[in-house]
């Protein structure tokens, strides 16, 4: 094959990419009018549904095998979800009571997305989380369908089930979720299940006890994340992270949680832990006294002050940083400080005075802005 | 001329031509595989974005901002506005005043109401000392500003980096405005794997873009031809070839305009190196050589749609300016890093990213100015053949054009950009001039590029700025 036969070929493709572009703008515009239309005719069909319902009659056989017929589509899906954000602007309770009678048709839908590519199949929970589908139902098939969702690689089609899994309110689907994640292969950032944690539907002091029980079956790194859970939501755990923080045998990762738990809810037994975690003395990790040196803010005391003035010399970055924050927060003044403002360290003179400017210049904001509003 | 001559004159033509062959042939072929790969990778994100594969998620990674700035008084404060309106929870911007002659400083501190701090900061890297340090807590997010000796832009960004209270930080430029979403979108790709280490984003001309607080209000190709040719190109190494890097953990360049940065990682390999005109490449091609050194498991990536607008320059000399810049930065870097080149070690990177940038990024200028050297021969020994040389050409030129205009129409259609029918055909007639003038004169610019850049090495590349239109 000669030079320009290939140049030849590759312009030739290049063209075609030029005319599938073309093709692409007028596919996409056709989509949207496509869509819009079918959602009129959807709205037009829910609402005799609806109609229907209010004079005490279900959704008829025959709408529902429409509704089988035509959401195997996710471009239908897609129109009943534009159709369905109307009409529940309109009249919340009625839309409700509908999609609640036809839940069948969503339990065949599960099957159906299971089978369909990633990106199709992440789309189904994101509708049944967004129509509230299990909400007051019993589960069955479809949390199945999620639950097999969380092995995908897919991260959105994770998180997508994982969402309509919180939506679920129940604790025992959350958790089996939870386990599944914990035991997969794949990656699924910290962050985005203790978030996700957060948004669930259900009694949240009823999820973190179920937790709690079954805190011992879960991996260091999800352990973690619940912990960051329960910081984040209740202050009713101290008693089982105290357990934790105690426990030396526990991995340093998990009882660096602890700490940051204390730090938002005082517990007056972990007060001596956070002392001797801050002071240091027996060679642990930095970690421990720069996260206790920060905890201790909402721990007022002289023995509190005396450490974290003597934090303000420590050679590590991070535990003079946040012993002069838990300082600030004390409310100690100039006078209170005046030995470290005298003493020898020019780094712990510094990180303190910051502190104070900052504290100094933060009010002033607020008269300002007080003074504004007046 | 003797036979003998002739000969030796053949041979070395043959042989040229040989070498053309097999250098245009491997061009086409990546340029090709690019916008394949490209496209496809724009078509799919757009089905994701349809079907709601996204992250319905509101607190994400806090992120530092640092804006580095050398007098840039005229856009500085519409800058950092632009920055406070972005749709995301937890960040805080920290300006870096280079030593400015104007009055760049001042106008911050004006604007937002800032007040002089004792900010002790931490030195990780090194950097010229800080002048000044203004706060701001009456913003949405926190706000700095340290004034330093200057520098330089690495110089600054080494400061920011040190100034930074978040584990992951954004590097962009003073006169750039990021995108509503963009924040949002540049995060993504750090919570789908905890590996990565950078992300880089995508750079747009915001020459006659309308701009409503980080959203587009209207979008116009610009009307300066040369701006204009510019969007083409950037549509075409921006959502082309930097895909196809990014599909093999590949990519050696994150623009200086816009990416983030996992700060650990940074300060380990040492930060940016203020010694190179192309302290963007430079680290990016460090990081590379860091994580594979120390065997750290990590990924660098590409956000298509985290997007942040930057002005092109609309006069040639800027351009001229810009480039020359940008080809000494490619050579520092490269030769800097030199030990990547054919190495086993660093897999596709070696052999795939960083033979692409030295062939046909670094040394493309001197083989085209070698090749209308050889043609100049050819033809005054009568060896041309003119009618195949002018097809050749003309083919060479028609197939960069569909390419560009492919990336280009790949671009528009998948963000839901309307353009005019004007603009359209503004980009059909431009890609062509685009392909078969300025790519020439940029090469030739690039190729003189070295002629006592030893003098402007240490100097921010400076191009006419103008106000930014954010309304």
């Amino acid at each position: 094959m000669n030079v320009e036969t290939l140049i030849f070929a590759y312009l030739a493709i290049c063209t075609s990419m030029i005319v599938f572009n073309c093709i692409c703008i007028f596919a996409f515009q056709h989509n949207d009018t496509k869509i819009s239309k079918k959602s009129k005719e959807f709205e037009k069909k829910i609402t005799e549904q609806i109609q229907q319902m209010k004079q005490g009659k279900q959704p008829d056989d025959k709408h529902k095998a429409y509704l089988r017929k035509t959401l195997k589509k996710t471009g239908n899906l897609t129109a009943l979800d534009e159709t369905m954000e109307r009409l529940f602007e309109e009249d919340p309770d009625a839309v409700k009571q509908y999609l609640s009678a036809i839940y069948p048709v969503f339990v065949y839908l599960s099957m159906e997305y299971r089978k369909k590519d990633e990106i199709r199949a992440a789309y189904f929970p994101y509708v049944i989380k967004r129509f509230g589908i299990l909400q007051n139902t019993s589960f069955g098939i479809i949390v199945d369908t999620l639950m097999e969702l969380l092995h995908e690689p897919s991260l959105y089609c994770r998180e997508n089930a994982l969402q309509a899994i919180y939506s679920t309110g129940d604790c025992d689907c959350v958790i089996r979720a939870l386990k599944i994640i914990d035991s997969g292969e794949n990656f699924h950032h910290a962050k985005l299940l203790t978030d996700g944690l957060l948004t669930f539907t259900g009694d949240q002091e009823k999820l973190s006890e179920a937790l709690w029980e079954e805190f011992d079956h879960f991996s260091t790194q999800m352990k973690v994340t619940i912990l960051n859970y329960f910081r984040f939501s209740t202050d009713r755990r101290c008693e089982e992270v105290m357990q934790l923080l105690s426990d030396k045998s526990q991995d340093d990762e998990i009882r660096f949680s602890c700490i940051r738990y204390f730090g938002r809810y005082y517990y007056e037994p972990a007060y001596p832990y956070l002392l001797e975690f801050a002071e240091n003395t027996q060679g642990l990790r930095w970690e421990y006294s720069a996260i206790a040196s920060s905890a201790l803010a909402i721990y007022p005391s002289d023995r509190a002050t005396e450490i974290l003035k003597r934090n303000l010399n420590s050679s590590n970055w991070y535990i003079r940083f946040n012993a002069s924050s838990s300082l600030e927060e004390f409310g100690l003044s100039y006078t209170d400080l005046i030995d470290v403002f005298d003493g020898n360290d020019r780094y712990a003179r510094e990180i303190l005075q910051y502190r104070l400017d900052q504290k100094k210049a933060k009010q002033r904001e607020e008269k300002q802005r007080e003074a504004v509003n007046v | 001329m003797t036979d003998g001559i002739m000969d030796i004159i053949k041979t070395f033509l043959d042989g040229v031509g040989v070498f053309f062959v097999i250098y245009l042939i491997g061009y086409s072929t990546f340029l090709f595989l690019a916008v394949v790969v490209g496209s496809s990778s724009l078509y799919r994100k757009r089905r994701q974005e349809k079907l709601k594969n996204t992250l319905f998620h509101d607190y994400y990674v806090p992120i530092t901002i640092v804006v580095p700035a050398y007098n840039e008084e005229v856009t500085v404060v519409e800058t950092v506005r632009s920055l406070l309106a972005l749709d995301y929870r937890s960040y805080e911007i920290i300006v870096v005043d280079d030593g400015s002659k104007d009055t760049t400083s001042q106008k911050l501190i004006e604007a937002f109401d800032m007040h002089l701090i004792r900010r002790p900061i931490r030195r990780q890297i090194e950097c010229q000392p800080e002048e000044f340090v203004y706060e701001s807590t009456a913003q949405k997010v926190p706000l700095t500003l340290i004034r330093k000796k200057n520098g330089g832009k690495a110089d600054s960004l080494n400061m920011g980096i040190n100034a930074a209270r978040y584990p992951y930080f954004i590097c962009m430029d003073a006169d750039s405005v990021l995108q509503y979403d963009s924040l949002q979108k540049i995060v993504r790709p750090v919570l789908e794997n905890d590996n990565v280490v950078a992300v880089g984003g995508t750079v747009r001309a915001s020459n006659n873009v309308q701009l409503e607080n980080g959203r587009v209000k209207h979008y116009q190709l610009p009307r300066n031809i040369l701006a204009c040719m510019q969007v083409l190109e950037y549509d075409r190494s921006f959502l082309a070839s930097r895909i196809l890097f990014d599909k093999f953990n590949g990519s050696l360049i994150i623009s200086g305009a816009f990416g983030l940065f996992k700060k650990e990682t940074v300060i380990a390999a040492g930060g940016y190196d203020h010694t190179t005109m192309g302290e963007d490449m430079e680290l990016v091609v460090k990081l590379h050589e860091y994580c594979v050194t120390n065997e750290i498991p990590y990924l660098i990536r590409y956000a298509t749609d985290a997007i942040c607008w930057t002005q092109v320059p609309e006069k040639l000399g800027d351009l001229c300016k810009q480039r020359r810049r940008w080809h000494i930065g490619l050579f520092q870097s490269m030769i800097k890093h030199r030990s990547m080149f054919f190495n086993l070690k660093y897999g596709a990177v070696s052999f795939i990213s960083y033979l692409y940038f030295l062939l046909y990024e670094l040394l493309s200028p001197f083989i085209e100015v070698f090749g209308v050297l050889t043609m100049v021969l050819a033809f005054a020994v009568d060896l041309i053949n003119v009618p195949f040389m002018i097809l050749f050409f003309l083919i060479y030129a028609i197939y960069s054009s569909v390419l560009s205009l492919t990336a280009f129409f790949a671009r528009i259609q998948t963000i839901d950009l309307k353009i005019s029918v004007s603009d359209v055909l503004k980009a059909i007639l431009l890609c062509f001039f685009e392909v078969s003038f300025l790519r020439f004169v940029l090469a030739f610019v690039r190729f003189t590029a070295f002629f006592g850049y030893r003098k402007r090495k240490m100097q921010w590349g400076r191009i006419e700025r103008k106000k930014i239109d954010l309304k």
